[in-house]
């Protein structure tokens, strides 16, 4: 049953690899989207099933199904094999569900497209090797899926080859992410080192890696144990295969380069899929990271960082899809700093509904896009929710969602995050207010930008004309709304996105709101994730997880958070919707002034400094930096090494006896010792 | 003396020991023979080839079971040993030079150059490797390594006519020949330091501490001397750092199935002789630590290896060239495994190795068109667009070669890992991990060529050939089928018997 | 008698000569008489070790080296007339199309 949701999309990938050259585009849409669609029904049927098994000894419900063993050397023994607990469960739920709304709206998108089938050959392996990395009952299956996303979203970056920049988006992915790979691979070496296997799950004799690593005790808080071999160094080199993955700071520079490629893989893997296999593989191995809790502790601090840099750049950027592709990481930012506190079921839950507005807003950006004649500048949009009434709405609802705006998706699961760094148990001292006031600035800065992108492509003044004329070239059509594969999509994911919330909704607040009836379906998704994740103990010194049972504190907290977003979406509607002046001049002056003084004393400082520091020092200069140099670096030793190669036999002669005369000597010497 | 020369008249022949070398040298003189005779049909000819090797299959495979019983067959006076060891490397030559055949057919026909004496040489040179991996005396390795190259250096200048492929086998025989001596005064001065030329004799000679002939102690300073020259003549053999220099230069000018039965068959037989010698006779704890000399020396040159063949590839820009220095890069990983004394991490990971590389060099000799000019990395632009499936095949065998998971190419870096970090080789593994890290960027970018890159002019390539086709095919399944489910193979080896081995 | 250690000597001299001679030389000619000298070094030791071990073992390695040298000659002139034709010089260092 596993495998079927696993391989549907590889069967579609070959076939459409194999003849779809030769097949017409009706065909291959076909193909593409019933291969997922397979694969989203057996996901459900087998999640459905999940709900009626018995619960394992330490209280999870699982289902393993093993193809074969894979590799059996020795006592070391690896199986190809498949798990399905809570955890994969609810990730190949969305993954499999947004990922057939993509397809879908993808048919539309790639429509007349030269490379229709490639698209879509890529796309459903990427599908594949997604389903393997969340599904895979051990960390070298999780390996393959990972290395095999990379490989997929690598191909797809590039998929526009013609473009420069889309060749050197896709290179600048690859070498990152390798960066974080190598984390990764090694921290999985130390574990088969440290526990015998790699495996998740306890098998015929054999104590999976995880359940022996729930079994050890507690390490201690500090800077040294960080280098000792133990969880604390697996958890940080696993991380850093995260920061790599989903795009975290120092290593999120890609991400936004990767905006390259076409707009549904933005949205599938960009955004909803791929990028999170961080905060997948963090939640799956918490039994490690919850015994260590300095890792915890530096992936708070990294994941709140991101958040609020990518937020601040996020202002400042004109490309639409840029200014989504640094909410993501932002977002991202989010989960981290989530897990960090040691809420991994509120970073998860993050994750899913994240999954649901931020597809929704890269689909509808593709839509428009797509209405615009691929122009993706907003200073050339403006006033399009004429023209684009459906994608409008949906988009807007997923800018309230992500916004925090009450009782849509975003609004809980950000909430939950927040309430859980103020109140976490893992930070040490009092971190967790400290980050937590930064996760509450990130939310007023996100809640600006959302507004801003959306006043500024939506409303006011149509200035597409305007650019048209300016380039000399006129578009012939009126901006028209996309197809309905194309809308349809849009509109399921904006329902979502409103509703999604609602099985997670935070204890402190379902008491006030919900009937008491409702209880367990509110927080079902807590309840039901609960058994993966082990307890966590209190780290030493800390002083906010007093504040965990605290439920008036959690109701003031969320009250600010709902206040802030409010007053973010406010502003950034009032500072952005004044923009162009010529509309109502009488009271320009006075709003001017208000405008000038936000402009000088917030946004143009904090766009000079997003623009100039943050994103030119910081992610052209400094980063881009150390890439580049090592890169060049390797090719002058490369041509050094080469340099041997004068093309003269006679020298080759004279390196053989030197090299002989080495071995030579370096024997006889340890021979007389 | 009389009693020495009586026992070597008892010649202990064993002609069904030796069948597999039989039968192809057999076949060899017949493609040679009925190359010779008037309008020699191509076909007939590879049939001829392809039947040979097909049987001396079967006649290896045939050898298994009564190995598996007996645990290993001895003839003509402990000169050839046949056990598992052996048969695993036979079945790697067997495979190997059948391939070589069907990718070379369509090239042979191309240049209108003679089929009967490449066929022949081909299959003379797998005899000789065949020789090597069933030596049980230095003077069978020698015969077997001479066997080999001087074929392997008649291939290599084949297109008689091209400056290029002349000065690539005058190189090779040149240094070859330079190197062999080396590894010939090795076997001089170790049958002095112990008396014996026979492997197991020398290991007994260095277990004993004494010498087989004079009851002597054994003579350490000959004794490392010796092992020193062996260790240059091999390391020359398998292309290893600082004695790699030969490699690219002969690997370029070579045609290309010439280069891809050097960069696989060849190696693999340095390897087995290599095993031979170094891990089942100069065992650890005896001769003056001799054991600990090899070892430390060889981790550095693996090292050296690793690091100079993957950087080295880096900026490469001519497709044959960058898998030269990729084979040297592989060599060292086979070192890696080497130095841990596992002969069959290192036996897998050749198989792994030879099993891609063939495909991916099948697939050169094609892409490189008439003259076996076309090998530039440019010229590969727009590929992925022009043949989708020649691209995809390249891509995989690439990806193997790479080590990506899924792939034999992970399956034998992972053996050989593990096999020597267990034995303490931290150094080693840790630089063979980032290396092979690094080798991620020059495998891709050929890919980054097809697939993104626009074609200048659409080249007026061929149909693949059929032996390309049936080769690339073959190399493919047998990447998945390592990468994916070596478990019955692991197990052959696991339970593989080998004396030598077994009585440490 | 002679002592071992001085055909020993004697060949590790020998072998030094050829060694040293083939990047001396340029004449490709020379460079393989270079390398016949290397192996017929070795050829002494073989026969100075067989005698002092009492041993047949290294006379019979020394009947092999030599049908392995004369099949090598066989190959190395062919291939040298080969060159010969092509490049009407036998000048090692004329051959450096491939290199870097």
């Amino acid at each position: 049953m596993l495998s079927v949701i696993v391989f549907a999309p590889l069967v579609g990938a070959i076939v459409l690899g194999l003849f779809g050259r030769r097949l017409t585009e009706k065909i291959i849409a076909v193909i593409a989207c019933s291969s997922v669609l397979v694969s989203t029904l057996a996901a459900f049927y087998a999640f459905w099933r999940l709900l009626s098994v018995k619960p394992a000894e330490d209280g999870v419900r699982r289902i393993n199904e093993t193809l074969f063993t894979w590799i059996a050397a020795g006592s070391f023994s690896v199986d190809f094999g498949f798990l399905l607990d809570p955890l994969s469960g609810v990730m190949i739920l969305f993954v499999t569900g947004v990922g057939f709304l993509i397809h879908v709206f993808a048919t539309g998108y790639m429509h007349g497209d030269s490379g229709f089938y490639r698209f879509f050959a890529y796309m459903n392996l990427f599908m594949f090797m997604m389903l393997v990395l969340v599904l895979g009952d051990n960390f070298l299956m999780m390996f393959v899926g990972w290395e095999g996303v990379g490989l997929c979203s690598y191909l797809l970056i590039g998929y526009y080859f013609l473009e420069k920049f889309a060749g050197d988006a896709a290179k600048k992915a690859f070498v990152v992410n390798r960066i974080g790979d190598f984390g990764l691979a090694l921290g999985v070496m130390l574990i088969f080192l440290k526990f015998g296997n790699v495996s998740f799950v306890d098998k015929a004799n054999m104590v999976s890696a995880l359940s022996q690593a729930a079994k050890m005790p507690v390490e201690p808080f500090s800077g040294s144990i960080l280098f000792a071999g133990g969880l604390t160094t697996i958890a940080a080199l696993l991380f850093i295969g995260a920061t790599g993955k989903s795009a975290q700071i120092p290593l999120f520079v890609w991400l936004p380069d990767a905006m390259a490629g076409p707009t549904p893989v933005s949205a599938l893997i960009h955004a909803a899929t791929m990028v999170t296999a961080g905060v997948y593989m963090i939640a799956r191995t918490n039994a490690i990271f919850a015994k260590a809790p300095l890792a915890l502790t530096i992936v708070a601090i990294v994941g709140a960082l991101t958040a609020v840099v990518a937020a601040t750049i996020g202002l400042a950027q004109w490309d639409i899809k840029k200014v989504l592709a640094y909410s993501t990481v932002s977002q991202l930012g989010y989960m981290f700093l989530a897990c960090g506190a040691g809420a991994f079921a509120a970073g998860f839950f993050h994750v899913v509904t994240h999954a649901f507005f931020k597809a929704l807003l890269f689909l509808g950006s593709g839509s428009v896009i797509h209405a615009m004649h691929h122009e993706q500048d907003m200073r050339r949009m403006g006033g399009l929710q004429k023209y684009l009434k459906t994608t409008f709405i949906t988009m807007a609802i997923g800018t309230l969602a992500i916004s925090g705006f009450p009782l849509l998706s975003g609004f809980f699961s950000k909430d939950e995050i927040l309430w859980k760094v103020r109140s976490s148990p893992v930070l040490p001292g009092s971190l967790g207010t400290l980050l937590w006031l930064i996760g509450l600035a990130t939310a007023a800065v996100t809640a600006i930008y959302m507004t801003r992108m959306m006043v500024v492509t939506f409303l006011g003044e149509e200035r597409f004309r305007k650019a048209s004329d300016t380039h000399g070239e006129h578009h012939e059509h009126e901006p028209h709304e996309s197809p309905p594969v194309m809308t349809v999509p849009l509109v399921v994911l904006a329902f979502l996105s409103v509703v999604g919330g609602f099985v997670g909704i935070p204890e402190a607040l379902a008491e006030k709101i919900v009937p008491h009836s409702l209880h367990g379906v509110t927080h079902s998704f807590y309840h039901f994730l609960d058994p993966v994740f082990i307890k966590l103990s209190t780290t030493p010194g800390n002083l906010t997880g007093a504040l965990a049972a605290d439920h008036g504190a959690e109701l003031v907290s969320t009250l600010l958070s709902t206040l802030v977003a409010l007053i973010a979406i406010g502003v950034g509607y009032a500072v952005f919707s004044k923009q162009p002046l010529l509309t109502m001049p009488k009271i320009l002056e006075n709003k001017y002034y208000v405008d000038e003084l936000y402009d000088a004393v917030i946004v143009n400082p904090v766009k000079w400094t997003s623009k100039w520091i943050l994103w030119k020092v910081m992610d052209v200069g400094i980063v881009d930096g150390t890439v580049n140099g090592l890169a060049r670096l390797l090719g002058w030793f490369s041509i050094g090494i080469r340099e041997f190669q004068v093309g003269f036999t006679r020298a080759y002669a004279i390196f053989l006896l030197i090299g002989a005369l080495t071995v030579v000597g370096y024997f006889l010497y340890f021979g007389r010792l | 003396m009389m009693t020495l020369l009586l026992q070597t008249s008892v010649l202990d022949i064993n002609y069904v020991a030796i069948w597999p070398m039989i039968i192809l040298s057999i076949s060899g003189i017949a493609v040679l023979l009925f190359g010779i005779a008037k309008d020699p049909v191509h076909r007939d000819m590879s049939m001829i080839g392809i039947v040979g090797f097909v049987l001396a299959g079967v006649a290896t495979g045939r050898l298994w079971l009564p190995v598996k019983t007996v645990g290993q067959i001895r003839a003509f006076s402990n000169m050839v040993i046949i056990d598992h060891f052996s048969l695993y490397f036979f079945f790697i030559f067997i495979i190997i030079g059948l391939l070589t055949l069907l990718i070379s057919a369509s090239f042979l026909e191309a240049e209108r150059l003679p089929v009967g004496e490449f066929y022949s040489l081909v299959m003379f040179a797998v005899v000789g490797m065949m020789l090597m991996a069933a030596a049980g005396h230095l003077v069978m390795i020698f015969l077997g390594l001479e066997i080999a190259s001087i074929s392997t250096y008649a291939l290599a200048g084949y297109r008689r006519n091209d400056l290029r492929s002349n000065e690539s086998a005058i190189k090779y025989f040149v240094l070859g020949s330079a190197a062999t001596a080396f590894l010939l005064y090795g076997m001089a001065l170790i049958y002095g330091a112990t008396g014996s030329a026979e492997l197991e004799g020398i290991r007994t000679a260095i277990i004993d501490n004494v010498n087989a002939a004079t009851k002597q102690p054994v003579h350490t300073e000959l004794l490392f001397l010796g092992a020193a020259m062996m260790l240059v003549g091999f390391s020359f053999k398998v292309s290893a750092v600082p004695f790699h220099l030969w490699t690219p230069d002969v690997y370029e000018g070579a045609p290309s199935s010439v280069t891809a039965f050097m960069a696989t068959a060849s190696k693999a037989a340095a390897f087995a002789a290599f095993l031979r010698v170094f891990v089942f006779c100069f065992v650890p704890g005896y001769g003056q630590g001799l054991h600990s000399a090899w070892t430390t020396s060889l981790e550095t040159i693996a090292i050296l290896t690793m690091i100079a063949g993957n950087i080295a590839a880096l900026t490469q820009h001519n497709f044959k060239r960058m898998l030269a220095y990729s084979s040297i890069a592989h060599a060292g990983y086979a070192l890696v495994g080497l130095i841990a004394d596992d002969w069959q991490a290192v036996a897998f990971y050749l198989l792994t190795y030879s099993i891609t590389n063939i495909g991916a060099f099948g697939l050169i000799t094609y892409l490189a068109g008439r003259g076996d000019r076309e090998t530039e990395i440019d010229d590969l632009a727009g590929l992925g667009f022009n043949n989708l499936g020649v691209s995809i095949a390249m891509l995989i065998l690439l990806l193997s070669l790479a080590g990506i998971p899924l792939t034999a190419g992970f399956m034998g870096k992972f053996i050989v890992f593990k096999a020597a970090w267990q034995k303490g080789f931290h150094v080693a593994v840790i630089v063979a991990v980032v290396t092979s890290a690094v080798s991620v960027y020059y495998y891709l970018r050929p890919m980054v060529i097809m697939f993104f890159r626009e074609l200048k002019v659409e080249p007026k390539r061929l149909p693949l050939p059929t032996g390309v086709l049936v080769t690339v095919v073959l190399s493919i399944l047998g990447t998945f089928y390592l990468g994916v489910m070596p478990g019955r193979l692991f197990q052959a080896m696991e339970n593989a018997k080998v004396s030598f081995v077994q009585s440490r | 008698m002679v002592p071992l250690s001085w055909y020993l000597v004697l060949s590790a001299v020998l072998f030094t000569l050829g060694a040293v001679g083939l990047f001396v030389k340029r004449n490709i000619i020379s460079i393989f008489m270079c390398i016949e000298l290397m192996l017929n070094a070795v050829n002494l030791s073989l026969v100075a070790f067989s005698s002092f071990l009492k041993h047949l073992d290294g006379q019979l390695f020394v009947f092999m080296v030599m049908v392995v040298a004369a099949a090598e000659a066989g190959v190395g002139l062919a291939l040298i007339i080969s060159v010969f034709r092509n490049r009407e010089s036998v000048d090692i260092d004329k051959l450096n199309l491939l290199k870097m």
